[in-house]
């Protein structure tokens, strides 16, 4: 591709780092995220930006520790110091032998104003690493008050390490920070801001490609950098060979990607859980402790699984029933609801078939992620364009959970969206489908039943005498189609029209910045 | 002697992905522009910090504090919201806070906003600020955003006087009544553009006490006078009141204005 890959998004966080990072207090800070989410590219975008406001721009020190001996990462830090030319604010560098020795060069580093930031800190959980945190506690509580301009950065993956490290009370550098940013994927926005950017402003790229990645900024950069792919003008050979490149070769960078996540983020029980909620594709608690009896408990799992990682959603039933109010799990995050459920199987696959053929089969999968993926996004746009104050549509809260029969009504109700406004009395029903010629009469006259079902039940009843909207959402609407929609009193959006709500063009062109460096990091 | 530049400083805050730097860099060459148009520079230096309100700088504080709710690299936004604010001061705003011809002050620093972004626009492309990556290929962005400013307001037809008459009064009530005083902007833009030195004429506004005034026409002509009084041939009155349909010169004669 031919623009060059920059930092995108973050702009909260970045702001809020540099913020922290410009007091000219010594500052101790961790930024939490699983794997590729951009932890490193944070700190690294917010060193780059301090260096540029000026020849004081700070020192900084990255040391990625090694999930190995205390020996090594001295020697990982020792290498690192001579790296940033940083061994003369260190007594003896080469004698760095041990972790005592390391923490006391971070101690020196930090009063002498470099930031020194560790990667990879969860490692320090368990294991010949888990004396490091008391011995950062001393110099954290010898610095802190300081009016150094220097501090310390951990960034680390695993969020119930990470935890354990930072939030419990009995562990050493528990209320010792003094900022602690927590990194989710990307808004729609800034994947807009990416697809513009990088190829894919057609909204059925834009689709495929958040069906696969979601907003894990690395997955997106891996896309970038792929070579050929502007020139296939058609939708289906474009998908195959990204499938193609980016997946199911031999050297292909995520082939191996789903696998290694759920290995390092999660351990045995958790990724025993996910994969059941992924076949599944909904279960609930019970179904879960049917499907693997040699868990005393599935709760915990459930909880970190959809509180902490964010992997799994917690549904409860729209209709929720007095004394069946079950809650439904089904995995929440895009690119592993691709993996388990269509690129793992693929990848396994393209061992020992060919990796055209494989795609074939993976893209009319693809299709019917695609589905549930752009129901998401519907959702997702829409909040993020209610919370920008860009939308056409207010909202002040939508229907959340699955859909399960109301008693006393005659037919199931399914709506894709429902969203409304309790200032102005508006609620908005919407139906999504991945094809515009999919809101066909039939699927019309269909989506109108599910709105007056709903409307005569419990739930629904509070809405009867609101101003009703009912919206169409497709990836894109033809003029035509749109019009005649329209006219017949439809209210249509796609993804051109969210994308034109999120990318703020009241404010006019956003400013290019410096093309960010490769961040370091493992594979 | 100290620049524009020097006397802007831009504190810490959450500006989100950019460098102070860069920041200082846009306001700097904004404030160039304004203040050579105005043929001075303000009398204290003004710092500025991000809030997430709208931009505003407060009265009767020395440095003067300016609020922005620009972000990240939105250089057209900064520009646009900045050269606002530094027009009050440049007009002296302190001076008096209450009369009923504040509109047209706000008319004024949404006329400066576009003029500056338009300055920009060229200042740019020819010598790019240092600290702001790819300016020059930024550029025309400003010319793009003051279009579209533009282009929101509503346009003044050919009876401007009608136009004036019917909402003057809206005005005197509500100083930010926004598409009014948007409208007025656009409607004096090509005249400044044209004679930047417009500017110097409305340095002298509040050095006289507008509540004075009972009409725009009357508040037109104690500028006029004020400026006499001060050997300056007071060009900016006239053209404004035949841009809106005003004339200074049927007020009843009254005493020269009352000096500050």
């Amino acid at each position: 591709m031919d623009a060059r890959w920059t930092f995108y998004g973050r702009q909260e966080e970045l702001g809020a780092l540099l913020e922290r990072m410009r007091a000219g207090r010594w500052f101790f800070g961790a930024i939490r995220g699983r794997r590729r989410i951009g932890k490193t590219a944070l700190i690294q975008q917010a060193l780059d930006t301090l260096k540029a406001d000026g020849p004081d721009g700070r020192r900084a020190l990255l040391v990625q520790l090694p999930d190995s001996s205390p020996a090594d990462v001295a020697a990982v830090f020792r290498g690192a110091v001579r790296e940033a030319g940083l061994d003369a604010q260190i007594r003896a560098a080469g004698a760095i032998r041990g972790l005592p020795d390391v923490t006391a060069a971070v101690g020196s580093l930090c009063a002498a104003g470099t930031v020194v930031v560790l990667d990879e800190f969860q490692l320090c959980h368990q294991g010949p690493l888990r004396g490091l945190p008391s011995l950062l506690q001393m110099q954290v509580d010898r610095l802190r008050d300081r009016n150094t301009p220097g501090g310390l950065v951990l960034l680390g993956s695993v969020q119930t390490e990470m935890e354990a490290l930072l939030d419990d009370r009995r562990a050493p550098l528990f209320g010792r920070t003094t900022f602690d940013l927590t990194l989710g994927p990307w808004d729609l926005r800034t994947v807009f801001e990416v697809c513009g950017d990088h190829g894919a402003a057609a909204p059925e790229r834009a689709l495929t490609l958040w069906t696969l990645f979601g907003g894990v900024p690395k997955y997106w950069r891996h896309f970038a950098e792929t070579t050929g792919l502007d020139a296939i003008t058609a939708w289906e050979p474009w998908a195959r060979q990204v499938c193609e490149q980016l997946f199911l070769r031999a050297d292909s960078p995520l082939r191996e990607e789903g696998d290694g996540l759920l290995g390092r983020e999660l351990h045995r029980n958790y990724l025993a859980v996910l994969r059941v909620v992924a076949e599944r594709k909904s279960c609930t608690h019970g179904e879960l402790r049917d499907a693997l009896p040699e868990l005393t408990s599935a709760g915990p799992y459930l909880k970190a699984l959809a509180q902490d990682l964010r992997l799994i959603e917690r549904q409860l039933p729209v209709f929720a029933h007095e004394r069946q109010r079950r809650a439904r799990y089904v995995v929440a995050d895009p690119f592993l609801c691709a993996w388990l459920s269509a690129l793992q199987p693929a990848c396994q696959a393209a061992r020992i078939e060919p990796a055209g053929r494989v795609a074939e089969r993976l893209l009319r999968r693809l299709m019917t992620l695609e589905g549930h993926a752009f129901e998401r996004m519907v959702r997702e746009a829409s909040e993020e364009a209610s919370r920008a104050g860009s939308t056409d549509f207010p909202m002040t809260d939508r229907a959340r959970g699955y859909w399960n029969r109301p008693n006393r009504t005659p037919g199931a109700v399914e709506i894709d969206f429902i969203a409304w406004n309790d200032q102005d009395r508006t609620v908005r029903f919407g139906s999504c489908k991945r094809s515009a010629d999919k809101h066909d009469a039939a699927a019309l006259l269909a989506f109108r039943g599910h709105v007056d079902r709903f409307l005569a039940t419990r739930e629904g009843s509070r809405f009867r005498e609101w101003r009703r909207e009912l919206a169409l959402f497709s990836p894109r609407f033809p003029a035509e189609r749109r019009a005649g929609l329209q006219a017949d009193g439809w209210t249509c959006r796609d993804i051109s029209d969210f994308r034109r709500m999120s990318l703020r063009h009241d404010e006019g062109a956003n400013g290019a910045l410096a093309a960010s460096p490769k961040v370091a990091g493992t594979e | 002697m100290a620049t524009a530049g020097a006397l802007v400083t831009v504190e810490n805050g959450n500006w989100g992905a950019t460098s102070l730097r860069a920041i200082h860099a846009a306001l700097a060459s904004a404030a160039a522009v304004l203040t050579e148009a105005f043929g001075r520079l303000p009398d204290a230096p003004i710092r500025v910090a991000p809030w997430s309100m709208d931009p505003q700088v407060f009265h009767d504080q020395r440095p003067y504090q300016v609020r922005l709710s620009a972000r990240d690299r939105y250089w057209s936004q900064y520009v646009y919201q900045f050269s606002h604010e530094l027009c009050h001061v440049l007009i002296n705003f302190d001076d008096h806070k209450e009369h009923k011809h504040r509109w047209f002050e706000e008319s004024l620093c949404a006329l400066a906003s576009l003029f500056v972004l338009h300055r920009l626009a060229a200042v740019w492309a020819e010598e790019p600020p240092a600290g702001i990556v790819d300016a020059a290929g930024f550029a025309p962005n400003h010319g793009t955003y003051a279009r579209t400013i533009a282009g929101r307001y509503p346009r003044i037809g050919a009876d401007v006087r009608d136009w004036f008459s019917a909402h003057v009064s809206a005005l005197e009530t509500d100083r930010y009544e926004r598409e009014l005083t948007g409208a007025v902007a656009v409607l004096l833009l090509d005249r400044f553009r044209a004679e930047p030195a417009l500017w110097r004429d409305c340095a002298h506004l509040n050095r006289w006490n507008p509540a004075d005034d009972p009409t725009f026409a009357h508040y037109l002509a104690s500028w006029t006078a004020h400026l006499r009084t001060h050997g300056v041939e007071a060009r900016a009155p006239a053209v404004i009141g035949a841009a809106l349909g005003v004339d200074p010169g049927r007020v009843p004669t009254r005493p020269g204005p009352r000096e500050r």
